[in-house]
């Protein structure tokens, strides 16, 4: 094979090398993303959780605008299939994210205070992902954040051997780098989407 | 219909490599209940879901009626239902619970699940649980689930 020859070759190699990497990066900045949850439109903070603490008694801030994503989950331990399957899915998305999970945190707000302490929520979320959060409290102060965020909740009634279920808004919030209340998945949202919206927000 | 079961050799040899899959044998050879799974819980929880895919081949309907496993207190066939965002978990009805002729019936997050009350001890990744599955024609079906997050 001549020196030409080759230098022809390598070329050709180079440029399909480079159009396979560049190509899906152009298409990507072409069209917008479109996210899998619901954007709201809006610049007010979201509501603080006033009254509510983890298990060392500390409040969270979810909306200091650290940069930060804060995803906020309202849910209880009892719940054996809707919440633990929105947490494992938090979960993959932040091991999906990589590098860039860091920037995304989960605050799940307890709304089972009767049955769930802070100290078991926090063992609770930390068994999906370490970096998982929860606060809970005095049931008046959970009944207004939840409804600061526009969260429905209802204790069922119990039976004979005291279990109930709590009727709940199973919805995944996400509170932008700025401390606002941006977008809104449904409980059944996938990884593979979740991850997308997120890496979008990130930018 | 022959009173003597047939089975054809890809048969055979798909229910020996399916080593999860488990067939029925309460009276017919094609009902089958395929990948059953739990998700792991964590420690402390009281509570479990375990979740599969139940195949009726043959031209009856039938019908899941209980379940019970050595994890579980009890378990109860539940059904999540999720409306404008709002998650409602209740005992399911007769017909949610039809598993019809040449149909499916599947349990998975967010709708129909075993729901696993009282866990005598916690599903652990990687560690299988055992649980048996009632159906009206059927009979029981015994299930090793994988433990998984999914």
């Amino acid at each position: 094979m001549s020196s030409r020859t080759r230098l022809a070759l390598g070329s050709v190699v180079l440029v399909v090398v480079a159009s396979w990497f560049v190509a899906p990066r152009l298409l990507g900045a072409l069209a917008p993303h479109l996210y899998a949850g619901t954007v709201l439109q809006g610049d007010e903070p979201a509501a603080a959780m006033t009254g509510l603490a983890n298990g060392a008694g500390h409040e969270i801030a979810v909306s200091g605008g650290d940069g930060d994503l804060v995803l906020v989950y309202f849910g209880y331990t009892h719940c054996p299939d809707v919440c633990p399957t929105t947490l494992a899915t938090v979960a993959e998305s932040r091991r999906r994210l990589g590098d860039d999970a860091g920037a995304v945190d989960l605050v799940m707000v307890g709304v089972d205070p009767g049955r769930d302490t802070a100290a078991e929520l926090d063992e609770y979320v930390a068994f999906f992902d370490p970096t998982f959060r929860a606060v809970t409290g005095p049931e008046a102060a959970v009944a207004e954040v939840a409804s600061a965020y526009g969260v429905f909740y209802d204790h069922g009634e119990a039976d004979a051997d005291g279990d109930y279920t709590v009727d709940h808004t199973a919805t995944l919030m996400g509170i932008d780098g700025d401390g606002v209340l941006r977008i809104v998945w449904p409980p059944d949202i996938s990884a593979e989407a979740l991850t997308a919206d997120l890496a979008e927000l990130l930018g | 219909m022959s009173g003597v079961a047939r089975f054809s050799l890809p048969a055979v040899l798909a229910v020996l490599v399916a080593g999860p899959l488990v067939t029925a044998c309460g009276g017919t050879e094609t009902f089958e209940v395929s990948d059953p799974w739990a998700r792991p819980t964590a420690p402390g929880a009281e509570m479990g879901a375990i979740y599969f895919v139940a195949d009726n081949d043959t031209d009856v309907d039938d019908s899941l009626v209980a379940a019970t496993s050595p994890w579980c207190d009890e378990i109860e066939l539940h059904t999540t239902d999720t409306r404008d965002g709002v998650m409602s978990m209740y005992p399911a009805t007769d017909e949610q619970l039809v598993v019809p002729a040449g149909g499916e019936l599947v349990a998975e997050p967010g709708g129909l699940h075993l729901m696993c009350v009282g866990l005598t001890q916690p599903i652990v990744e990687g560690e299988p649980v055992e649980v048996t599955v009632t159906f009206a024609t059927a009979g029981d079906v015994a299930l090793t689930a994988s433990a998984e997050h999914r």
